[in-house]
């Protein structure tokens, strides 16, 4: 039995050779599939473990306070409202931040936060970035402290002065070896005094972390003239649970502001919203990509009923000399599993492939799992969508195949 | 002792609500070492009796004994083995699998039987020397004339060394030089011992053989 398993092995791959561009472009549908199957899943983990990596960065006692009801419940159902209705829909005044500030016991920081985008110019120079607006609490929070000059102070931040601090890429481009202490740059036509430039924080994946400015809270409002402030970040003591804590904001909060006014995100349910996200989306669109296997094994299918058709005498003739239907059905068989393998394997190099090419942007890995899964879906379709032609091969009756012209 | 015995065969075909008798109430032994030629017009049902000597095709009634075994009672895999085995055929249309070298044709029911590679190329290259085909070992069918098509055809029926061999029209492609050579290979494979039943509509060709079975109509006719 081995010595015609082998033989029948061989005999499906000189088929396939002898009809190289059909063999090609009936692998081409498998190919496709498994390989953006393959690359959709690695690109859904490395965005997984980007995002994981810099919430976690972030520290384990951060809240984020933001405007709107935003469930975040792990492994929870959500308890009506929809998730992140209300967002856009600013609720926090500066007497939000005075409350927490004043009457918080539990916490170490409250700093107001916002993100804007804008343009910020010196001598000729401007270049567009993100303007983080944040507390006076900054460098200790995030740690990362001013290598030159220094943070602005609670006063600054109180009175809403023009002051900047820029990130470590913004003083390069913009002053280069010129010293910015003190120099006057132009923010949304407002002129701004450089108190300090913050250390290095590194790229994370693209994000170059230190392509940013920041401003006090209170500024930001009056320069992107908003009156409310975006979202708060506060910092737990490190000696309370973060729940208490969370509970303290919200205790807070309720006094001026409805339950569905505000949520408050500490990193971990962070990460794992983020993470149950990015976990739904990637599987939606791996399931998007095996539709095309699914078309891929038609594909196979239709060729391999093509090529019976094809031969029908020569299964006839295999049959006259002793090949029983087994044998012929096994030969089919296996010649729509090497297509669909072949197929699979080729997949999971371009995908691997691809993936290897995000490396750049993103910190993508190809899982064991996902190229187990593509092998062992692309071995399926073989079987699958080759036992209807191979069937109907095996089941020719001799003497009619024989006559076939 | 007759190799194959046909007692009472019949078979009909239904086509729409009609049916039709190809053959009728066939009787005949096939003994060792006969030469039999089964002659008819075309239509006659020759080529449907060869088929069922032959366990390509199994009777609507009636027995066929084959070597002491009623084919009967067996399976679809058991005819296979038989016609591996026991049964070498040599078509009218030759019937050798394009893109397939003169060798591999001739190894294929080989591969059927699970004879290993080396046995198999060795038993083929002496089976194609036999027939003065060494040149063409690695031809493919059309780079072959009729003639040696058929002696290919020939050498893979033998390979096996059958009990029987059962040729259907064997020179009906050919020119009559040629036919008459591919006569003569069958005569002396005869003369070797072969048992062989050559189906032909041909008067002179079937004169070759040493008892001729004249059938018509699905019933024979004569036997000489």
């Amino acid at each position: 039995m081995m010595e015609k398993l082998l033989e029948t092995f061989k005999l499906a791959l000189i088929t396939l050779r002898a009809n190289k561009l059909r063999s090609l472009l009936t692998m081409l549908g498998i190919i496709i599939g498994v390989s953006s199957v393959i690359l959709l899943i690695s690109i859904g983990s490395g965005l997984k473990s980007y995002i994981t990596g810099q919430l976690q960065d972030l520290g384990s006692n951060s809240l984020y306070v933001i405007p709107g009801n935003l469930e975040l419940q792990t492994g929870g159902s959500s308890s009506g409202g929809t998730p992140g209705a209300g967002t856009a829909i600013l609720k926090f005044t500066l007497a939000h931040y005075r409350e927490l500030t004043q009457k918080g016991t539990t916490f170490a920081a409250v700093m107001g936060y916002s993100e804007n985008n804008g343009t910020v110019s010196y001598g000729g120079k401007s270049k567009t970035m993100q303007v983080a607006g944040v507390g006076y609490q900054y460098p200790e929070v995030r740690n990362q402290y001013p290598l030159l000059g220094s943070f602005f102070n609670a006063s600054q931040q109180e009175a809403g002065k023009k002051v900047i601090v820029l990130g470590k890429t913004v003083a390069d481009n913009l002053f280069g070896n010129e010293n910015p202490l003190g120099k006057k740059v132009t923010l949304s036509d407002n002129k701004f005094t450089v108190l300090g430039v913050l250390e290095k924080k590194g790229a994370f994946g693209a994000v170059d972390m230190d392509n940013q400015v920041f401003i006090p809270f209170t500024t930001a409002m009056t320069t992107f003239d908003v009156d409310k402030v975006q979202s708060f970040w506060i910092e737990g003591k490190e000696t309370v649970p973060i729940e208490e804590t969370k509970a303290e904001v919200k205790k807070i909060l309720l006094r001026t502001l409805k339950k569905d006014d505000f949520s408050v995100l500490d990193t971990g349910s962070l990460i794992s919203v983020i993470t149950q996200v990015l976990g739904v989306l990637t599987i939606a669109l791996a399931g998007i990509a095996a539709i095309s296997l699914i078309v891929g094994g038609i594909g196979i299918m239709n060729i391999m009923l093509v090529s019976v058709t094809e031969r029908t005498k020569e299964i006839g003739l295999r049959k006259a000399v002793g090949a029983t239907p087994k044998i012929i059905m096994v030969q089919f068989l296996i010649e729509s599993m090497v297509l669909s393998v072949t197929g699979g394997i080729v997949g999971i190099i371009l995908g691997a492939a691809g993936s290897l090419a995000m490396r750049g942007f993103l910190p993508t890995t190809v899982s064991f799992w996902s190229v187990f899964l593509a092998f062992s879906v692309s071995v399926i379709i073989g079987v699958v969508f080759g036992v209807l032609p191979a069937g109907r091969a095996a089941k020719l009756n001799p003497i009619q195949a024989l006559r076939y012209e | 002792m007759p190799i194959l015995e046909l007692h009472n065969v019949n078979k009909a075909y239904q086509i729409d609500s009609q049916k039709l008798e190809v053959l009728k109430d066939i009787n005949l032994e096939v003994k060792k070492g006969e030469f039999i030629a089964i002659m008819g017009p075309s239509g006659s049902g020759k080529s449907t009796l060869m088929n069922i000597m032959g366990c390509l095709d199994t009777p609507t009634s009636g027995k066929v004994i084959f070597e002491n075994r009623d084919v009967s009672q067996l399976s679809e895999g058991d005819l296979a083995q038989i016609r591996n085995q026991k049964v070498g055929f040599v078509f009218q249309t030759f019937n050798l699998i394009p893109r397939t070298t003169a060798l591999a044709n001739i190894e294929l029911p080989l591969i059927y039987k699970g004879i290993p590679d080396k046995e198999r190329k060795a038993l083929a290259k002496k089976v194609l020397e036999q027939f003065g085909l060494t040149q063409r070992m690695f031809h493919f069918p059309n780079q072959l004339s009729g003639g040696e098509q058929q002696r290919v055809a020939i050498a893979r029926a033998l390979i096996t060394q059958p009990l029987i061999i059962l040729a259907d029209e064997p020179t009906g492609n050919l020119d009559s030089k040629t036919g008459e050579e591919i006569i003569k290979i069958f005569q002396d494979l005869n003369k070797a011992g072969n048992t062989v039943i050559l189906v032909t509509h041909e008067k002179d060709i079937a004169e070759h053989a040493k008892k001729i079975i004249k059938i018509h109509d699905g019933e024979i006719v004569r036997n000489i």
